[in-house]
């Protein structure tokens, strides 16, 4: 009894030291977890490494939760301090048998039955039970990670190993396996990628490096481009197992592998080619006139975007100044900030003219320019801006006469601009009330002018525009002699003045911008008459521009000819002989063309024909052999969308050549893509047949027309 | 009847030499009961030969029967059979097996062929049709499609279904044209698509059918477009006859051009052919085109003598005249007399939208103030606008055409990139003015030929066509009437497209377009029927009515004849 009582404190020992071993092997695995996952999140890694990380938590959490150290005095005191009815005196226990006294002894006795009764409980049990409820929770949130990880924006999926070959793409059997390695021009500024299939995807210019391994020792193995272009592969080692080669792609296309003179299938090449810089001006707009008074100033607003990055970009301005044959020109090239490498890029750049040293009349021609990583340069369309140019309209290009004759009942619209400008220039010097006067005269001259050129326009008015009419009674009323004649009546009671299209003068263009002259006139002399001739002179000076380029739209240049013509012969004009000339004849052959289209209608009949019947003549073989070299052209260029249809029309030349069966699926699927691009015919006129019938109707017609006459 | 004559002469000879021989006989004892055996003899062997038929006893009294076709409704045959329960049932071939007397029918199911129902005898019929099946119970389209021209596939659908049926039409991996049927209805259907390939093609037609698909072949032939030969006669130089000529050589056609320059000069071109003589229009001349385009000036500058021999090219050799009409002044002429021109009252530039005959409407043309023809008897309107103001009219003259055209600058259209429209307007003019060029032979099947049945081939022919076609024997006959007409039956063996010499047709396998076949049959069951109302029967002159005596009787009074003589012979 007492040697089982004895061994209660060891086994106890025993038992609570595992329970705490267990308790904190959950708690590291809890932490393990915990950490891969964290890890997983930056770092793709196996998940074995979850073991190692296991292992290192728990050799730590033995270090640093020491609560597993379960001595027999730890067992007692737990013991004692929990379970009063054991009453302190658990660690008798330890104490061996002989050396205890009588009363100890009696204390046991007492303690066994008491140890009986009481049911003693592990204190890591409760510990334990959370630590589970932790894992299972820390296990769930892991596996979220891990599975649920790309629905996770930002998560970076690893592209650049694809290990497994792509879909549908079959590799010769003597191949044991190919890796593709793409690298990508440096100034893209992207990452090698390596694959093991043989579609290629590449930038422009990228270097292509195959590494292929056979199972048995070979020749040679080639790379056939385009069906034309052979490109053979080295032995890496001279074991003629491994075999390498690289090649740098310019164009799209398509290839295939050749091995002991077998051949595999298509395989494609796309080329994601490299897009000059795109340039977008928003303004200004493509051609702009700044007129007199207006700043001279624009602002060159655009932005430039590439596919991998802009080295450089720039205005190039140039000012055109001086007329005739006395042009000069200044080429100026204004640098633009700029971040090198940038994607995109915005211009906001105010340009004062004068500052590029333009004056009155200079135009200025200039265009955006902008080169990329890979120095391709693509430039805007050039942009005109034109500082108006007052003193050209001033001066007068029609010979001079001997006498000043002005014109006594009009004065020109440069007339009136002088004498503003005059009136400005004198402001100072004579009184306000002459001041008003001398504007408000010019403002009457302004007046008469625009009355003067309205006349084009059919205006008849001498008052303002719009300004009512009050001569209805000249109308005799009383003349209407026809009742209910409403086209009279309405003559009669209606104004058939100012009708911009009874003066049929000239074409609508120059009327619309007489119409534009005229109102301009309206604000100088509004200017005028309420003495602001300052604010008046734009708008006379725009008058002004537009009735010069009136004049200049009814000028013509024609250039002088020279002509020799042959000295009549007078014996034979007017003699109606034309016994000497010869009827011109013409004779033209149809040069019997075939076009691909005829190529390829033709062998979608034939196509259709080997659906049901196997056989085809040695013409039409040819036939599909041409379609075949047609869609290879055609796969050449762009191998996504024919490259499916010429693998599946090779192997039906292929098969008919051996003489094997034919896919049904591969015969669709060329049809399918020959339909899309066959152009549709137009329609042409055809004889229709009749059946012979020995002249029967023929006859019978004569005969009806014998018995009608 | 021919048979029946040959054994009675054969049998007469063979009686008057037995006769003769036992005349001839030494022993004259028993000679009547000899003679009586050689007569019973022969003309025992004469009816084994002819089978000898008794008039009916049960003459008048109507047999009945039920006649059991395809796709016969069960519950309609139970519900019958309730009423009427002694009455026979047969299937259709078991009847026509059996010798069965003419009795009242009663038929059930799709029905049959005309020449089925020839063979059944009958003396009134009720016929009981399963309802019409859901599906596509008609269906026709032009099996032989010029290039360029669209395929037009028309037909009748039977929906019965309470869903919205979609028929697509596919082929080459694509779906060409769709159609979507309401449902509860029986309609109509077009479906059309311009075909791309050359040569032979089987489209087919998509619908679903509850949970199957079914798709019915549709064969076809896109043919080339032949040869025209065209003489254009034009009295000045223009982009009109320019145009037209390279396009007629573009597209292998010959052309052969006189455009007068000057007086009596012509500026000549030949396309696609060998250079003649253009100075004056000849009968042989004209033997060598099939169209003779035109303008108004042109004709009238032509000398009587060159015009009569137009005219004769036209109403006796069927060549088709164009003629693009300008100042008229010749109000006499041949060719002008069946129309009557009206000039636009509008005289400015305006913009015409022409159409042809399909009522598919040409990119506008501007036109300063077009020339109308009137709309009169004896012609036929080809282009008009969408005022219905006609541009361009056909009318016949004797064997050829007269085709009259007021639209100009048709190369307008040329210019603006319609080079499709372009051909379709001339393609219009050309086939309408040219005359139907005679074939040496021709074929045509009518209906719907099925694999393993015979298929009735018709030629026209003045020689009588191949007997023999893709290892089997065709026997033409010869229309006794229409001598040549011909027709024969042939048995295609395997589904597909067939080649007779030369004509090429598809035949359909058995379970290919099964509802028209049905509709057909139910079709040609009401055409007998409503025709065999009208004939009434006599039993007189029906055959049919008689039992014929059982072969083995005759036999043995034969036999029983022969022992007789010959131990008559043997014993005495």
């Amino acid at each position: 009894m007492s040697r089982a009582v004895n061994h209660i404190i060891p086994s106890l020992q025993k038992r609570w030291k595992a329970s705490g071993l267990i308790l904190n092997a959950f708690i590291s695995l809890t932490i393990a977890v915990v950490i891969i996952a964290i890890v997983f999140v930056f770092k793709h890694l196996s998940l074995w490494w979850l073991l190692p990380a296991w292992i290192a938590c728990f050799a730590g959490s033995l270090f640093l939760h020491r609560k597993w150290q379960v001595s027999e005095t730890d067992v007692v005191v737990h013991l004692n301090t929990i379970y009063p009815q054991l009453e302190a005196s658990v660690n008798l226990l330890l104490k061996p048998e002989n050396e205890r006294n009588v009363l100890e002894n009696f204390q046991v006795e007492k303690l066994n039955s008491a140890l009986g009764n009481v049911d003693i409980k592990n204190p890591f049990l409760k510990k334990i039970r959370s630590a589970i409820v932790a894992l299972i929770a820390a296990l769930i949130a892991f596996f979220l990670i891990v599975y649920i990880k790309p629905l996770r924006p930002g998560a970076k999926v690893n592209h650049t190993i694809k290990n497994q070959p792509a879909e549908g793409e079959r590799s010769l059997p003597a191949i044991r396996d190919v890796h593709v390695m793409i690298t990508p021009p440096s100034y893209t500024k992207k990452a090698n990628t390596n694959q093991a299939s043989w579609n290629i995807v590449a930038e422009q210019n990228a270097a292509v490096e195959w590494n292929i391994k056979t199972n048995l020792p070979v020749e040679k193995v080639q790379l056939i481009f385009d069906d034309s272009a052979v490109f053979n592969l080295s032995s890496a080692v001279n074991d003629k197992l491994t075999w390498k080669g690289s090649k740098t792609i310019t164009r799209p296309g398509f290839y295939q592998v050749k091995l002991n003179g077998q051949l595999s299938d298509l395989y494609k090449i796309e080329m994601v080619k490299d897009q000059p810089p795109v340039i977008v001006v928003k303004s200004p707009k493509p051609s702009t006139v700044i007129d007199y008074g207006e700043p001279a100033k624009i602002e060159v607003n655009a932005s430039i975007t590439d596919d991998y990055g802009i080295q450089q970009r720039y205005i190039m301005a140039t000012v055109a100044s001086g007329s005739g044959e006395a042009v000069k020109f200044k080429e100026q090239k204004i640098g633009l900030q700029y971040v090198s490498g940038a994607k995109a890029n915005d211009i906001k750049l105010p340009v004062t003219l004068p500052s590029l040293g333009m004056q009155p009349g200079d135009e200025l021609y200039f265009y955006i320019a902008a080169t990329d990583n890979n120095n391709q340069e693509s430039r805007s369309d050039v942009y005109i801006i034109t500082l108006a140019d007052t003193a050209q309209l001033m001066s007068l290009d029609i010979t001079i006469n001997a006498s000043d004759v002005k014109p006594e009942f009009f004065r020109s619209e440069r007339q009136i601009i002088i004498e503003t400008e005059q009136l400005l220039r004198e402001r100072d010097t004579i009184s306000e009330t002459a001041f008003k006067n001398r504007s408000n005269d010019l403002g009457i001259d302004q007046k008469l002018l625009r009355l003067r050129y309205g006349k084009f326009l059919g205006e008849e008015s001498e008052g303002n525009i719009g300004e009512a009419h009050d001569d209805h009674d000249e109308h005799d009323h009383a003349e209407t002699g026809q009742f209910g004649n409403a086209a009279e009546i309405l003559d009669q009671f209606s104004h058939k003045h100012d009708i911009a299209e009874d003066a049929t003068f000239f074409d609508p263009e120059t009327k619309k911008q007489l119409k534009a002259t005229l109102a301009e006139m309206w604000n100088a002399e509004l200017r005028l008459r309420t003495f602001k001739p300052a604010e008046a002179l734009p708008f006379a000076y725009k008058a002004l521009r537009l009735l010069k380029d009136l004049q200049q739209k009814s000028r013509v240049y024609v250039g002088k000819t020279n002509i020799k013509t042959p000295p009549l012969q007078k014996e034979k004009r007017l003699s109606g002989d034309l016994s000497g000339i010869a009827s011109p004849e013409l004779q033209r052959n149809n040069e019997k063309l075939v076009s691909e289209a005829d190529v390829f209608k033709e062998s979608l009949g034939v196509l259709e024909q080997l659906k049901t019947d196997l056989v085809v003549s040695t013409g039409e073989l040819e036939l599909l052999l041409r379609a075949s070299a047609g869609l290879s052209r055609h796969a050449a260029s762009n191998p996504t969308g024919f490259m499916h249809a010429l693998q599946s029309m090779k192997n039906i030349t292929i098969s008919l050549e051996t003489g094997k069966a034919i896919s049904n699926n591969d015969i669709v699927v060329v049809q399918k893509t020959l339909y899309e691009i066959i152009p549709a015919p137009a329609r042409r006129p055809r004889q229709a047949g009749k059946g012979a019938d020995f002249s029967l109707s023929d006859t019978y017609f004569n005969n009806l027309q014998k018995q009608q006459h | 009847m021919q048979w029946k004559y040959i054994v009675l002469v054969i049998c007469l000879l063979s009686a008057s030499f037995l006769f003769w021989k036992e005349l001839r006989r030494d022993n004259k004892a028993r000679l009547f009961w000899r003679l009586l055996a050689s007569a019973v003899a022969v003309s025992s062997l004469y009816f084994l030969a002819v089978p000898l038929k008794t008039r009916s006893a049960r003459t008048g009294h109507k047999e009945e029967a039920v006649i059991l076709t395809n796709g016969f409704s069960k519950d309609s045959l139970n519900a019958f059979l309730q009423q009427k329960k002694t009455i026979p049932v047969y299937p259709v071939r078991e009847y026509l097996a059996g010798n069965h007397p003419a009795g009242k029918l009663f038929v059930f199911g799709d029905g049959l062929l005309k020449e089925e129902w020839q063979q059944l005898s009958a003396s009134s019929v009720e016929f009981h049709p399963s309802p019409v099946p859901f599906g596509i119970i008609d269906a026709h389209w032009n099996k032989n499609v010029t290039n360029g021209s669209p395929l037009v596939i028309q037909g009748t659908f039977n929906n019965n279904s309470s869903q919205t049926v979609r028929i697509a039409l596919e082929g080459f991996g694509k779906v060409l044209d769709t159609v979507e049927l309401s449902p509860q209805k029986r309609a109509t259907f077009e479906l059309k698509t311009v075909p791309l390939q050359r040569g032979k093609a089987v489209l087919a037609l998509r619908f679903v059918n509850g949970k199957d698909t079914v798709r019915e072949p549709v064969p076809f032939e896109v043919i080339g477009s032949g040869r025209l030969r065209v003489l254009v006669l034009a009295s000045a130089p223009g982009f009109e006859n320019r145009f037209l000529t390279n396009w007629l050589i573009d597209n292998g056609y010959t052309a052969v051009t006189r455009t007068t320059i000057s007086k009596n000069k012509f500026q000549q071109s030949f396309l696609d052919t060998n250079k003649i003589n253009l100075n004056s229009i000849t009968s042989s001349l004209l033997n060598g085109f099939d169209i003779l385009l035109a303008d108004g000036t042109a004709l009238e500058n032509l000398t009587s003598s060159e015009l009569n021999a137009v005219k004769q090219h036209v109403a006796e050799n069927g060549m088709g005249l164009i003629i693009q009409a300008d100042t008229l002044t010749n109000k006499d002429a041949f060719y002008k007399t069946a129309f009557s021109f009206a000039a636009s009252n509008n005289h400015n530039k305006q913009s015409v939208i022409l159409r042809g005959p399909d009522m598919e409407f040409l990119p506008a043309l501007s036109i300063e103030q077009p020339l109308h023809l009137k709309p009169v008897a004896n012609v036929q309107t080809l282009i008009s606008d969408k005022d219905n103001n006609i541009f361009s009219a056909a009318s016949l003259y004797g064997e050829g055409k007269i085709l009259f055209s007021t639209v100009p600058g048709t190369y307008n259209w040329m210019l603006s990139g319609n080079a499709s429209d372009y051909a379709r307007y001339w393609s219009v003019l050309l086939e309408n003015a040219v005359g139907r060029k005679t074939e040496t032979i021709s074929y045509n099947i009518n209906g719907l030929p099925l694999v393993n049945e015979p298929v009735n081939i018709r030629a026209f022919s003045e020689d009588q066509p191949q007997p023999r076609s893709a290892g089997q024997f065709i026997a033409w006959r010869q229309d006794p009437v229409a001598l040549f007409k011909w027709d024969g039956n042939y048995w295609p063996l395997k589904a597909g497209w067939q080649n007779v010499d030369g004509f090429k047709w598809y035949a359909y396998d058995s379970a290919d377009w099964k509802n028209v076949q049905r509709q057909r049959r139910m079709n040609e069951s009401y055409e007998y029927l409503s025709s065999f109302k009208e004939q009434s029967i006599t039993p007189e002159n029906n055959e049919e009515e008689r039992d014929a005596i059982p072969a083995l009787f005759i036999w043995s009074l034969f036999v029983v004849c022969c022992i007789f003589l010959w131990i008559e012979g043997k014993l005495f």
